[in-house]
């Protein structure tokens, strides 16, 4: 009978000083062993479990402990609980177990200070006891108290907790081997429990950073699990999508994500390219706000078990102002063109009825006719650009023969390779050279190669275009590639991969002297690849430049019976 | 300027086109031409009307005022008296390079669609005499 109300007065303690508001930074955990008594094969979280049991209905030594979690955090306080801890020790038990909080000497005279009872106060004040408490090891000690009493220590270091030293301590005047089992094997679990909860808050840590970082990241970003649902969700992307974390989290990307085109666009391009380890794309959204995706595959894909991480931008301003920007250039062109065609519709009249004109005007008005065809020629490439940047580029892709074509457009070229001494070669293919192709883009095309190729090669050089058979690498389809190769001033390496791009020019214009706006290989790549080709281009310095396109081929079997009528054509023109 | 074909033979081009600068310079082109007569129109009203006095070819500019020049290729093609009339658009809207301004007009019933700033007026002038012939 006596025992139960020893633990009641114990579980008061705990209660007490759980609720209780002043903060102090030490504390702490009692027990009364030996008016409890542990009767054999009780283990010490049913023991524990059993104080627990009087006022929460689970037995459980893990609901007990978030007292110690308690005691760190929010660092509650001790006074209240001093008081009665120290009559408990004095009056009732001749044993207690003290878990300290930190072992510094500030906590100890905290603890000594605020105990009301004499006799406690002189055990905690007592310099040997102090001694003892700030070893980092385990130690036992018997101290010697003023009344000629003894009292002996038990110091336990448990380990550090959020910055903390924590120690269990147990006093007793008359401890036995129970007591040190006990204070034993409170330490073992404690500090097991001190692991974990700083296992779990280096977890915690190393989870905030990722959200810190996620959250203040300017673009958004999205993780998904290997189902495809949104583990991850930042700020950003509510602004983007309009669902916020708290709505996103749990769902399939295509529920925030949403492309009315493509509901499965993720999956369709893991389909697609089912080895690709990461990717970008752009689109645009239900809400009308257009994308920018980079994203990566993280495990082993064909396993399921992967993570996808995306990167987000909102480009839709940068897309407008392009839109914009395109409008005011094709607005503008378009207008340029009138008064090109009146300069070049007066010229051409003036030089047929150009008896009056002597040789010197004719040459002036000649000059001014070649401007007005570079001015015209600019306008029309930046047509072009805006069209194919706006996707307003339509093909109409029919059988064509390429030879032909090539045979008509290099005649424009004539007069030109004449007047600068650079040879046009072209060679007559063995075989039918029937490609699909749309006829005016081709053309354009072929007019673009043919053209740099003369403008950059020296005189007395050449150029050579020759045609191949040939089958596409990955699909097997039939096709002809037409090789334009010059011998002209080449391609540093470094210089190829940018050849294509917009406004690109490998040369400076005071290197050469040739004119040009940087769009025409940019125009030529785009309508070589709307028309399912492909184009590439090897170059040496000073030896020359060569640029592969290939056409998908048609089906040579159906026009065999041409072949033998255009056979036979001289190979250089 | 010595003509050698009667002004009978003449083939009619009506040009439906607004803007002064290339009235001007078409004008000077087919007056002195030996082969054409030309009737300008300077807007879409216009030119359905001078359609009716009949053409032998018609010239027709897109970006016109009140009526645009797809509307009045439509009208044109609907209407029996001038339907059979060839009609080439010839603005400096679009690209000759089978977009959709000039898929468009193909599909309306236009015979060609033709680029101003690609073409001088002589070149214009044999353009038309193949589509004539």
């Amino acid at each position: 009978m006596r025992s139960d109300n020893y633990n009641a007065e114990l579980i008061n303690i705990f209660y007490g000083y759980k609720n209780s508001k002043i903060r102090l930074n030490s504390i702490v955990l009692f027990l009364s062993m030996r008016k409890i008594g542990l009767p054999p094969g009780l283990s010490l979280d049913r023991l524990w479990g059993q104080y627990i049991n009087r006022y929460k209905s689970t037995s459980k030594l893990e609901n007990f402990l978030p007292l110690l979690e308690l005691t760190v955090n929010d660092q509650y306080p001790f006074s209240y609980l001093s008081n009665k801890a120290c009559q408990f020790l004095v009056q009732k038990s001749n044993f207690m177990i003290v878990m300290l909080v930190t072992s510094t000497e500030s906590s100890i005279n905290d603890l000594a200070s605020t105990a009301s009872d004499r006799k406690t106060k002189l055990y905690l004040q007592n310099g040997s006891l102090r001694k003892v408490l700030s070893k980092p090891h385990e130690i036992r000690r018997e101290i010697d108290l003023l009344d000629s009493e003894k009292l002996t220590v038990y110091h336990l270091p448990l380990g550090i907790l959020k910055g903390v030293n924590i120690c269990l301590v147990a006093f007793g005047k008359e401890l036995v081997s129970l007591d040190y089992n006990l204070a034993k094997i409170t330490a073992d679990l404690l500090r097991n429990r001190i692991k974990t909860e700083n296992a779990l808050e280096s977890a915690m840590e190393a989870n905030n950073r990722l959200s810190t970082i996620a959250y203040h990241l300017t673009n958004g970003m999205v993780m998904l699990d290997e189902n495809k649902r949104v583990t991850v969700w930042n700020r950003p992307m509510q602004r983007m999508t309009g669902f916020s974390p708290q709505s996103s989290l749990g769902n399939v990307y295509g529920k925030v994500l949403v492309r009315q085109d493509k509901p499965n666009w993720l999956e369709e391009f893991m389909e697609k390219y089912p080895q690709v380890a990461s990717f970008s794309d752009e689109f645009t959204l239900v809400n009308g706000k257009t994308i920018s995706v980079t994203g990566a595959f993280l495990g082993e894909q064909h396993n399921h078990i992967h993570t996808t991480i995306m990167i987000i931008r909102d480009v839709s301003d940068q897309r407008q102002l392009e839109e914009k920007k395109d409008e005011f250039i094709s607005i503008a062109t378009h207008e340029l063109r009138t008064p090109v065609t009146v300069i070049k519709g007066y010229l051409d009249l003036m030089t047929k009825t150009g008896d009056e004109l002597s040789d010197k005007q004719k040459a002036f008005l000649d000059r001014i006719g070649q401007a007005n065809l570079r001015l015209i020629k600019l306008s029309e490439d930046l047509l072009r650009v805006v069209r194919i940047e706006q996707d307003q580029t339509t093909m109409n892709v029919k059988p064509n023969n390429l030879y032909s074509l090539t045979k008509n457009i290099s005649q424009h070229f004539t007069i030109r390779s004449k007047q600068k001494d650079v040879a046009v070669i072209l060679e007559k293919p063995e075989f039918v050279c029937m490609v699909f192709a749309d006829l005016e883009k081709t053309e354009i095309v072929v007019s673009n190669l043919i053209d740099n190729a003369i403008k950059y090669t020296r005189p007395g050089g050449r150029v050579t275009i020759k045609f191949k058979e040939s089958s596409n690498r990955f699909t097997h389809d039939k096709q002809i590639i037409m090789e334009v190769s010059d011998t002209g001033i080449g391609i540093e390496a470094k210089k190829l991969d940018q050849l294509f791009t917009k406004f690109y020019r490998a040369h400076a214009p005071e290197e050469v002297k040739e004119p040009g706006t940087g769009l025409g290989l940019f125009i030529t790549k785009s309508f070589v690849e709307k028309q399912g080709g492909t184009i590439s281009v090897t170059s040496t310095p000073e030896k020359g430049t060569t640029f592969f396109i290939t056409f998908p081929r048609v089906d040579s079997g159906i026009i065999t019976s041409k072949k033998e009528k255009n056979g036979k054509d001289k190979k250089r023109k | 300027m010595a003509k050698t074909k009667k002004e009978s033979s003449k083939k009619k081009i009506l040009l439906v086109e607004d803007e002064p600068l290339l009235i001007d310079l078409y004008s000077e082109y087919f007056d002195d031409s030996e082969d054409f007569t030309l009737n300008v129109a300077v807007n879409g009203k216009e030119g359905l009307e001078k359609a009716q006095d009949g053409a032998d070819l018609i010239l027709l500019d897109i970006l016109l005022p009140e009526i645009n020049g797809f509307e009045v290729l439509r009208k044109l093609k609907q209407n029996n008296s001038t339907k059979e009339i060839p009609v080439i658009v010839f603005t400096n809207l679009g690209s000759e390079e089978s977009d959709k301004d000039k898929q468009l007009a193909l599909s309306l019933g236009a015979e060609d669609y033709l680029v101003k700033s690609y073409h001088t007026p002589d070149e214009l002038g044999d353009i038309i005499k193949e589509k004539l012939r």
